[in-house]
């Protein structure tokens, strides 16, 4: 049965190998000469003004978990929509519990104002 | 009434008294966010708990008349999930009751504090009703994030919210261990299935990696019942918490964690005690000891009682690892009296604390017993109870748990738990003398405990006194409860290596 996973296992070397290579003969190979334009950060953004670890509002953080609660929410459903032919009824109503608890926690938290920004 | 898994439907009334309780916290939560009342729905959500809470004892006790097809269904249907919902219940609603004097203090008076408690509650039902690994996980888990949450629920108390990250760090810690054990004992017998492990697992035939698997599920559920050394972080989080919640903290959760504790080794490992009890039997050891050592010089009675409660799980462990029908029904006649007379005592302390807790050092108790004799009466009662002296309730568990295990075959285990209680008889009287035998230093103000309050330490009260005087009803009771669940196995050799006989 183990020998299965035997191309999952040749995947992870041909993997490794890239990486090492690729890494390993740029710095082989590759010339180095750096200017001050050279060095400079490519494509990242403005260059940071200060210090990252700095106070910000709460509110992301509420943002952020409501975005991840129904996020796993559309991974359910699709995984559901899936198989829908094959749960039946049992299947259906499971679902609409699911969702029932879900709807519940949205009444609730939609009440207490945590869907407003300020 | 028959329930038989292969009708999926039925799943629905194997779990009904966590669907009730789960549907009433929601409802709770949707009252909680459409309250129109001047004064916050908090009072009014505390007083809809405990009736949420006596429907779902409702439907547990209508439990008792189900039956069910086979033994290897995903939910239990049995007595020692039904006692033992009953012990969750019952806390719960002793928590309640003391909460609502401490949150209208304190300024927490939010309906989530008790929406949350039911929540929890309902994690712990689900640990000791699962019988497949993935659900006693999923219990955890539920019953875990409403304690973070609830540990850190004095938010403008830094002490509350150290004591949540480091209960949070800790045990989502240990729920990796749990999880990575239960992944190789899945890997160990092809199914999370308790029922169907307890035929395939068998003694004599055990791999590599069922053995890591246990050793991990040892790992985490030490943490879970902070037994030492994995309790580290018990005082800090019994200490910051708020001390009703301490009081829930201390009994129910770690009576869920016992439950599936149980069920697991006792229950689906049984064949397999050979190969768990050396590492149980030293865990069981150092819990004894090393926390009644600490014990002794402590100054803060909550963290005094924190350290009180890792012993006691020490004591529980004795009853664990002896295996046997006497060994559970001891295990859960000792629950019962250490419930009541644990919320008990922290229902004491949380009134003397007055308000933002200033008074919890022992020497503030000085004089209390004639300064307040009620509230020092009551406090004495449930110290001398928890130190195990007659005729409470602590001294008749204390008994059956020696009775136990020296019936499985562990004398010393029995000898060790007498010596431990005779140091642990230091700090509890310490306390005692304090308020009896010491003049007050600065006289404690007019005590304000409501009727809620009072009904729930006269029932802990009543509770472990009638434990002490009439053990036998709610003995045979627990015996009942435990009966058949364990199958009677050879044991191969105690821990002198003497070859004991069943």
């Amino acid at each position: 049965m183990q020998r299965h996973y035997i191309p999952v296992l040749i995947l992870f070397a041909l993997s490794l190998v890239n990486a090492v290579a690729l890494v390993g003969l740029s710095h082989l190979v590759s010339t180095f000469r750096p200017t001050h334009v050279k060095k400079a950060a490519y494509e990242s953004g403005i260059p940071a003004l200060g210090d990252t670890r700095e106070r910000f509002a709460v509110n992301y953080y509420v943002v952020a978990m409501l975005f991840l609660l129904f996020d796993v929410e559309v991974v359910f459903l699709f995984t559901w929509g899936a198989v829908f032919n094959r749960v039946g009824l049992f299947g259906y109503v499971a679902i609409l519990l699911f969702l029932f608890v879900l709807v519940v926690g949205l009444l609730y938290e939609w009440k207490k104002g945590a869907l407003e920004w300020d | 009434m028959q329930i038989d898994f292969s009708n999926q439907l039925h799943y629905f009334w194997a779990l009904l008294p966590e669907t009730v309780l789960i549907v009433c916290a929601l409802l709770l939560l949707v009252v909680d966010g459409f309250w129109k009342g001047r004064k916050g729905p908090g009072r009014a959500v505390g007083s809809l708990s405990l009736v949420a809470l006596a429907l779902a004892a409702a439907a547990n006790y209508w439990l008792l008349g189900v039956a069910e097809v086979g033994t290897t269904g995903a939910v239990a249907i049995d007595s020692y999930r039904i006692f033992t919902n009953f012990i969750f219940l019952g806390a719960a609603a002793l928590t309640v009751l003391i909460s609502f004097d401490y949150v209208a203090r304190e300024g927490i008076d939010l309906g989530e504090y008790y929406i949350l408690l039911l929540f929890c509650v309902v994690g712990m039902m689900l640990l000791a009703a699962s019988r497949d690994l993935i659900l006693i996980f999923l219990g955890f888990e539920l019953m875990s994030f409403a304690a973070y949450v609830l540990t850190a629920f004095k938010r403008d108390d830094p002490k509350s919210s150290e004591a949540g990250l480091k209960y949070f760090l800790l045990g989502a810690f240990s729920s990796a261990f749990l999880v990575y054990g239960m992944a190789l004992i899945f890997g160990a017998g092809g199914t999370t299935n308790l029922g169907v492990l307890r035929e395939i697992l068998v003694a004599g035939d055990i791999s590599p990696m069922l053995a890591g698997g246990i050793v991990l599920l040892t790992i985490g559920f030490a943490f879970k019942v902070s037994a030492v050394p994995f309790h580290v972080w018990t005082p800090d989080a019994y200490e910051g918490a708020p001390t009703p919640f301490t009081a829930f903290m201390a009994t129910a959760i770690k009576a869920g964690a016992f439950a599936a504790f149980i069920r697991i080794f006792v229950i689906a490992f049984g064949d397999l005690h050979i190969y768990w009890e050396r590492s149980i039997w030293w865990l069981a050891v150092l819990t004894m000891i090393v926390p009644n050592l600490i014990a002794l010089v402590q100054d803060d009675i909550k963290r005094l009682l924190a350290y009180s409660s890792i012993a006691h799980a020490g004591y529980l462990l004795v009853a664990l690892i002896s295996a046997n029908e006497s060994g559970m029904a001891s295990f859960l006649f000792y629950l019962v009296a250490y419930t009541v007379m644990t919320i008990g005592a922290f229902a004491i302390v949380l009134v003397i604390a007055g308000k933002n807790d200033r008074l919890q050092r022992i020497r503030d108790y000085s004089g209390l017993g004639w300064t307040h004799p009620w509230p020092a009466a009551m406090l004495a009662l449930f110290l001398v109870s928890l130190a195990g002296l007659p005729p409470t309730g602590g001294f008749i568990g204390k008994f059956y748990i020696l009775r136990a295990s020296i019936e499985a075959g562990y004398p010393n285990l029995a000898v060790i738990l007498a010596f431990a209680t005779l140091v642990s008889y230091w700090y509890y009287l310490r306390v005692i003398v304090s308020m009896y035998m010491r003049t007050a230093e600065s006289p404690l103000p007019r005590l304000e405990w409501s009727g809620s309050l009072r009904t729930a330490v006269a029932i802990c009260a009543l509770i472990t006194v009638f434990l002490g005087l009439l053990p036998s009803w709610p003995l045979l009771k627990a015996q009942q409860s435990v009966e058949g669940l364990v199958r009677v196995t050879e044991r191969v050799s105690d821990s002198f290596g003497v070859v004991a006989q069943r």
